[in-house]
């Protein structure tokens, strides 16, 4: 290599380090937004099943069919607050405020089409819809800091 | 009615203040002695019960008149011993002491049949319950319009042949026959599953998967529910705590796995007010899980 090559090698890696960093950031970041999607979809999963679970005892007793109870939706929206307090750090709001901005509807009689979703429920189902904000510290370069997970969620006994 | 076969037995029922003792003989496979691993002596002359006692019948069809008793098949566990055969008429040391009383001819006679004792295995042996009188016995009478009979008997009471008196110079007189003996009205029991002491009767159930239930066994006699006095499972047992139990506690139930396929939980039930009867009440669970719709 001639020695006046070495001033055009350092120039070239001066002009792309940079730009390889902000793509190995990227990917980085991308993969933990992944996560923490899958994090918010996990406490939405499992807001619905416990709301689920959460039968009325009196109306199995009086029919024997399975039937929500009638605080199903606010079981479902205490649990969803609960299971994101997991991920606290990563919303851009408190996890309360996530749980009460969220869609929850119960499904008691079936069968029913939910308006929001267009899905059909045959059985008592408990769904929760909701955008969740979530931070992204290394975006805040060149992207916004906050971005939006879309969550829908619904459980129902089979 | 081959009496002799019909091994008796009905009473634990009557007898109202029955001991626990005595309920626990009532159990198949309960907790007294008849569920011990060693075999069973049972004394010379002792049978296991296999039709029970459910009523004494008489039936009228033209001029004969029946009198049977009526039995229902099963095994409630009890145990009876002829006592004494006797004929029409015939008096016997045990008449009186059954529970279900020993009845007349229209003549006045005694209705043949056999006395059987009723007894329940208990820890300490066998216990005697009752005795019980099954009737056996017909009498035939033959209408014969003209014959005079005399005018002292009263119009309306029926006089058998043999006891007519003939006065030839009597006024002949059409006796009427008596008003025929009519079947005594066998009560309709049934029984049924509920999931409360109270609740309504269920054919059928869902339940969530671990989540624990109480199936209670219920009785009804003539549609009005009755006590129950004990119950077992004789199907669908998987999931059932206790198999075997009184009508003051229920079947505890839990299900872990969910079932593709309803399943059947089959109870038998008997009950006081359904004496000598076993009744038999089902159920089916279809067991669900909570799950994620995708």
């Amino acid at each position: 290599m001639r020695s006046d090559e070495r001033g055009s090698i350092a120039v070239t890696v001066a002009l792309l380090l940079p730009l390889l960093l902000t793509t190995l950031v990227g990917v980085v970041q991308l993969g933990a937004l992944r996560v923490i999607a899958a994090k918010v979809a996990s406490a939405a999963d499992l807001a619905t099943l416990a709301a689920t679970d959460d039968q009325d005892q009196s109306a199995l007793v009086r029919t024997g069919s399975l039937r929500l109870a009638p605080d199903a939706v606010a079981v479902a929206r205490t649990f969803f607050a609960l299971n994101l307090s997991t991920i606290a750090p990563l919303l851009a709001t408190t996890p309360v405020s996530v749980a009460a901005q969220a869609e929850i509807a119960a499904f008691a009689d079936v069968p029913a089409v939910d308006p929001l979703t267009g899905w059909r429920y045959e059985h008592p189902t408990v769904r929760i819809a909701v955008d969740v904000p979530v931070r992204t510290p290394v975006f805040g370069v060149v992207l916004p800091t906050t971005m939006t997970v879309r969550v829908r969620s619904a459980s129902a006994p089979r | 009615m081959n009496v002799r076969v019909v091994l008796a037995t009905c009473v634990l029922v009557m007898m109202a203040g029955a001991t626990s003792a005595s309920a626990d003989g009532l159990d198949p496979g309960g907790g007294g002695a008849a569920s011990t691993p060693t075999p069973l002596a049972v004394p010379p002359g002792l049978y296991l019960v296999t039709d029970v006692y459910a009523g004494s019948v008489v039936v009228s069809n033209g001029g004969t008149t029946t009198y049977s008793t009526v039995t229902v098949r099963a095994t409630p566990g009890t145990y009876a011993r002829l006592l004494d055969v006797v004929g029409t008429g015939a008096a016997s040391q045990y008449d009186g002491r059954s529970f279900n009383g020993r009845g007349r001819l229209t003549d006045g006679r005694l209705i043949a049949g056999a006395y059987y004792q009723t007894f329940i295995l208990t820890p300490t042996g066998f216990v005697a319950v009752n005795i019980v009188f099954f009737q056996d016995d017909s009498e035939t009478r033959t209408f014969v319009a003209p014959t005079p009979v005399i005018t002292a008997l009263p119009a309306t009471s029926w006089a058998p042949r043999s006891s007519a008196s003939v006065a030839p110079n009597a006024t002949p007189t059409r006796t009427p026959f008596p008003p025929a003996p009519t079947m005594p009205p066998v009560p309709v029991a049934a029984a049924g599953v509920s999931l409360a002491s109270d609740g309504p009767i269920l054919a059928s159930f869902e339940v969530l998967r671990g989540r624990t239930v109480q199936l209670w066994p219920r009785a009804f006699v003539d549609g009005v529910a009755v006590p129950v006095r004990s119950w077992r499972v004789v199907s669908g047992a998987e999931g059932i705590g206790r198999t075997i139990g009184t009508g003051t506690e229920p079947a505890q139930a839990q299900w872990l796995v969910p079932s593709a396929a309803p399943t059947d939980v089959r109870f038998e039930v008997t009950a006081d007010a359904a004496a000598g009867r076993t009744l038999v009440a089902s159920i089916s669970v279809v067991v669900r899980s909570p799950a994620l719709l995708q």
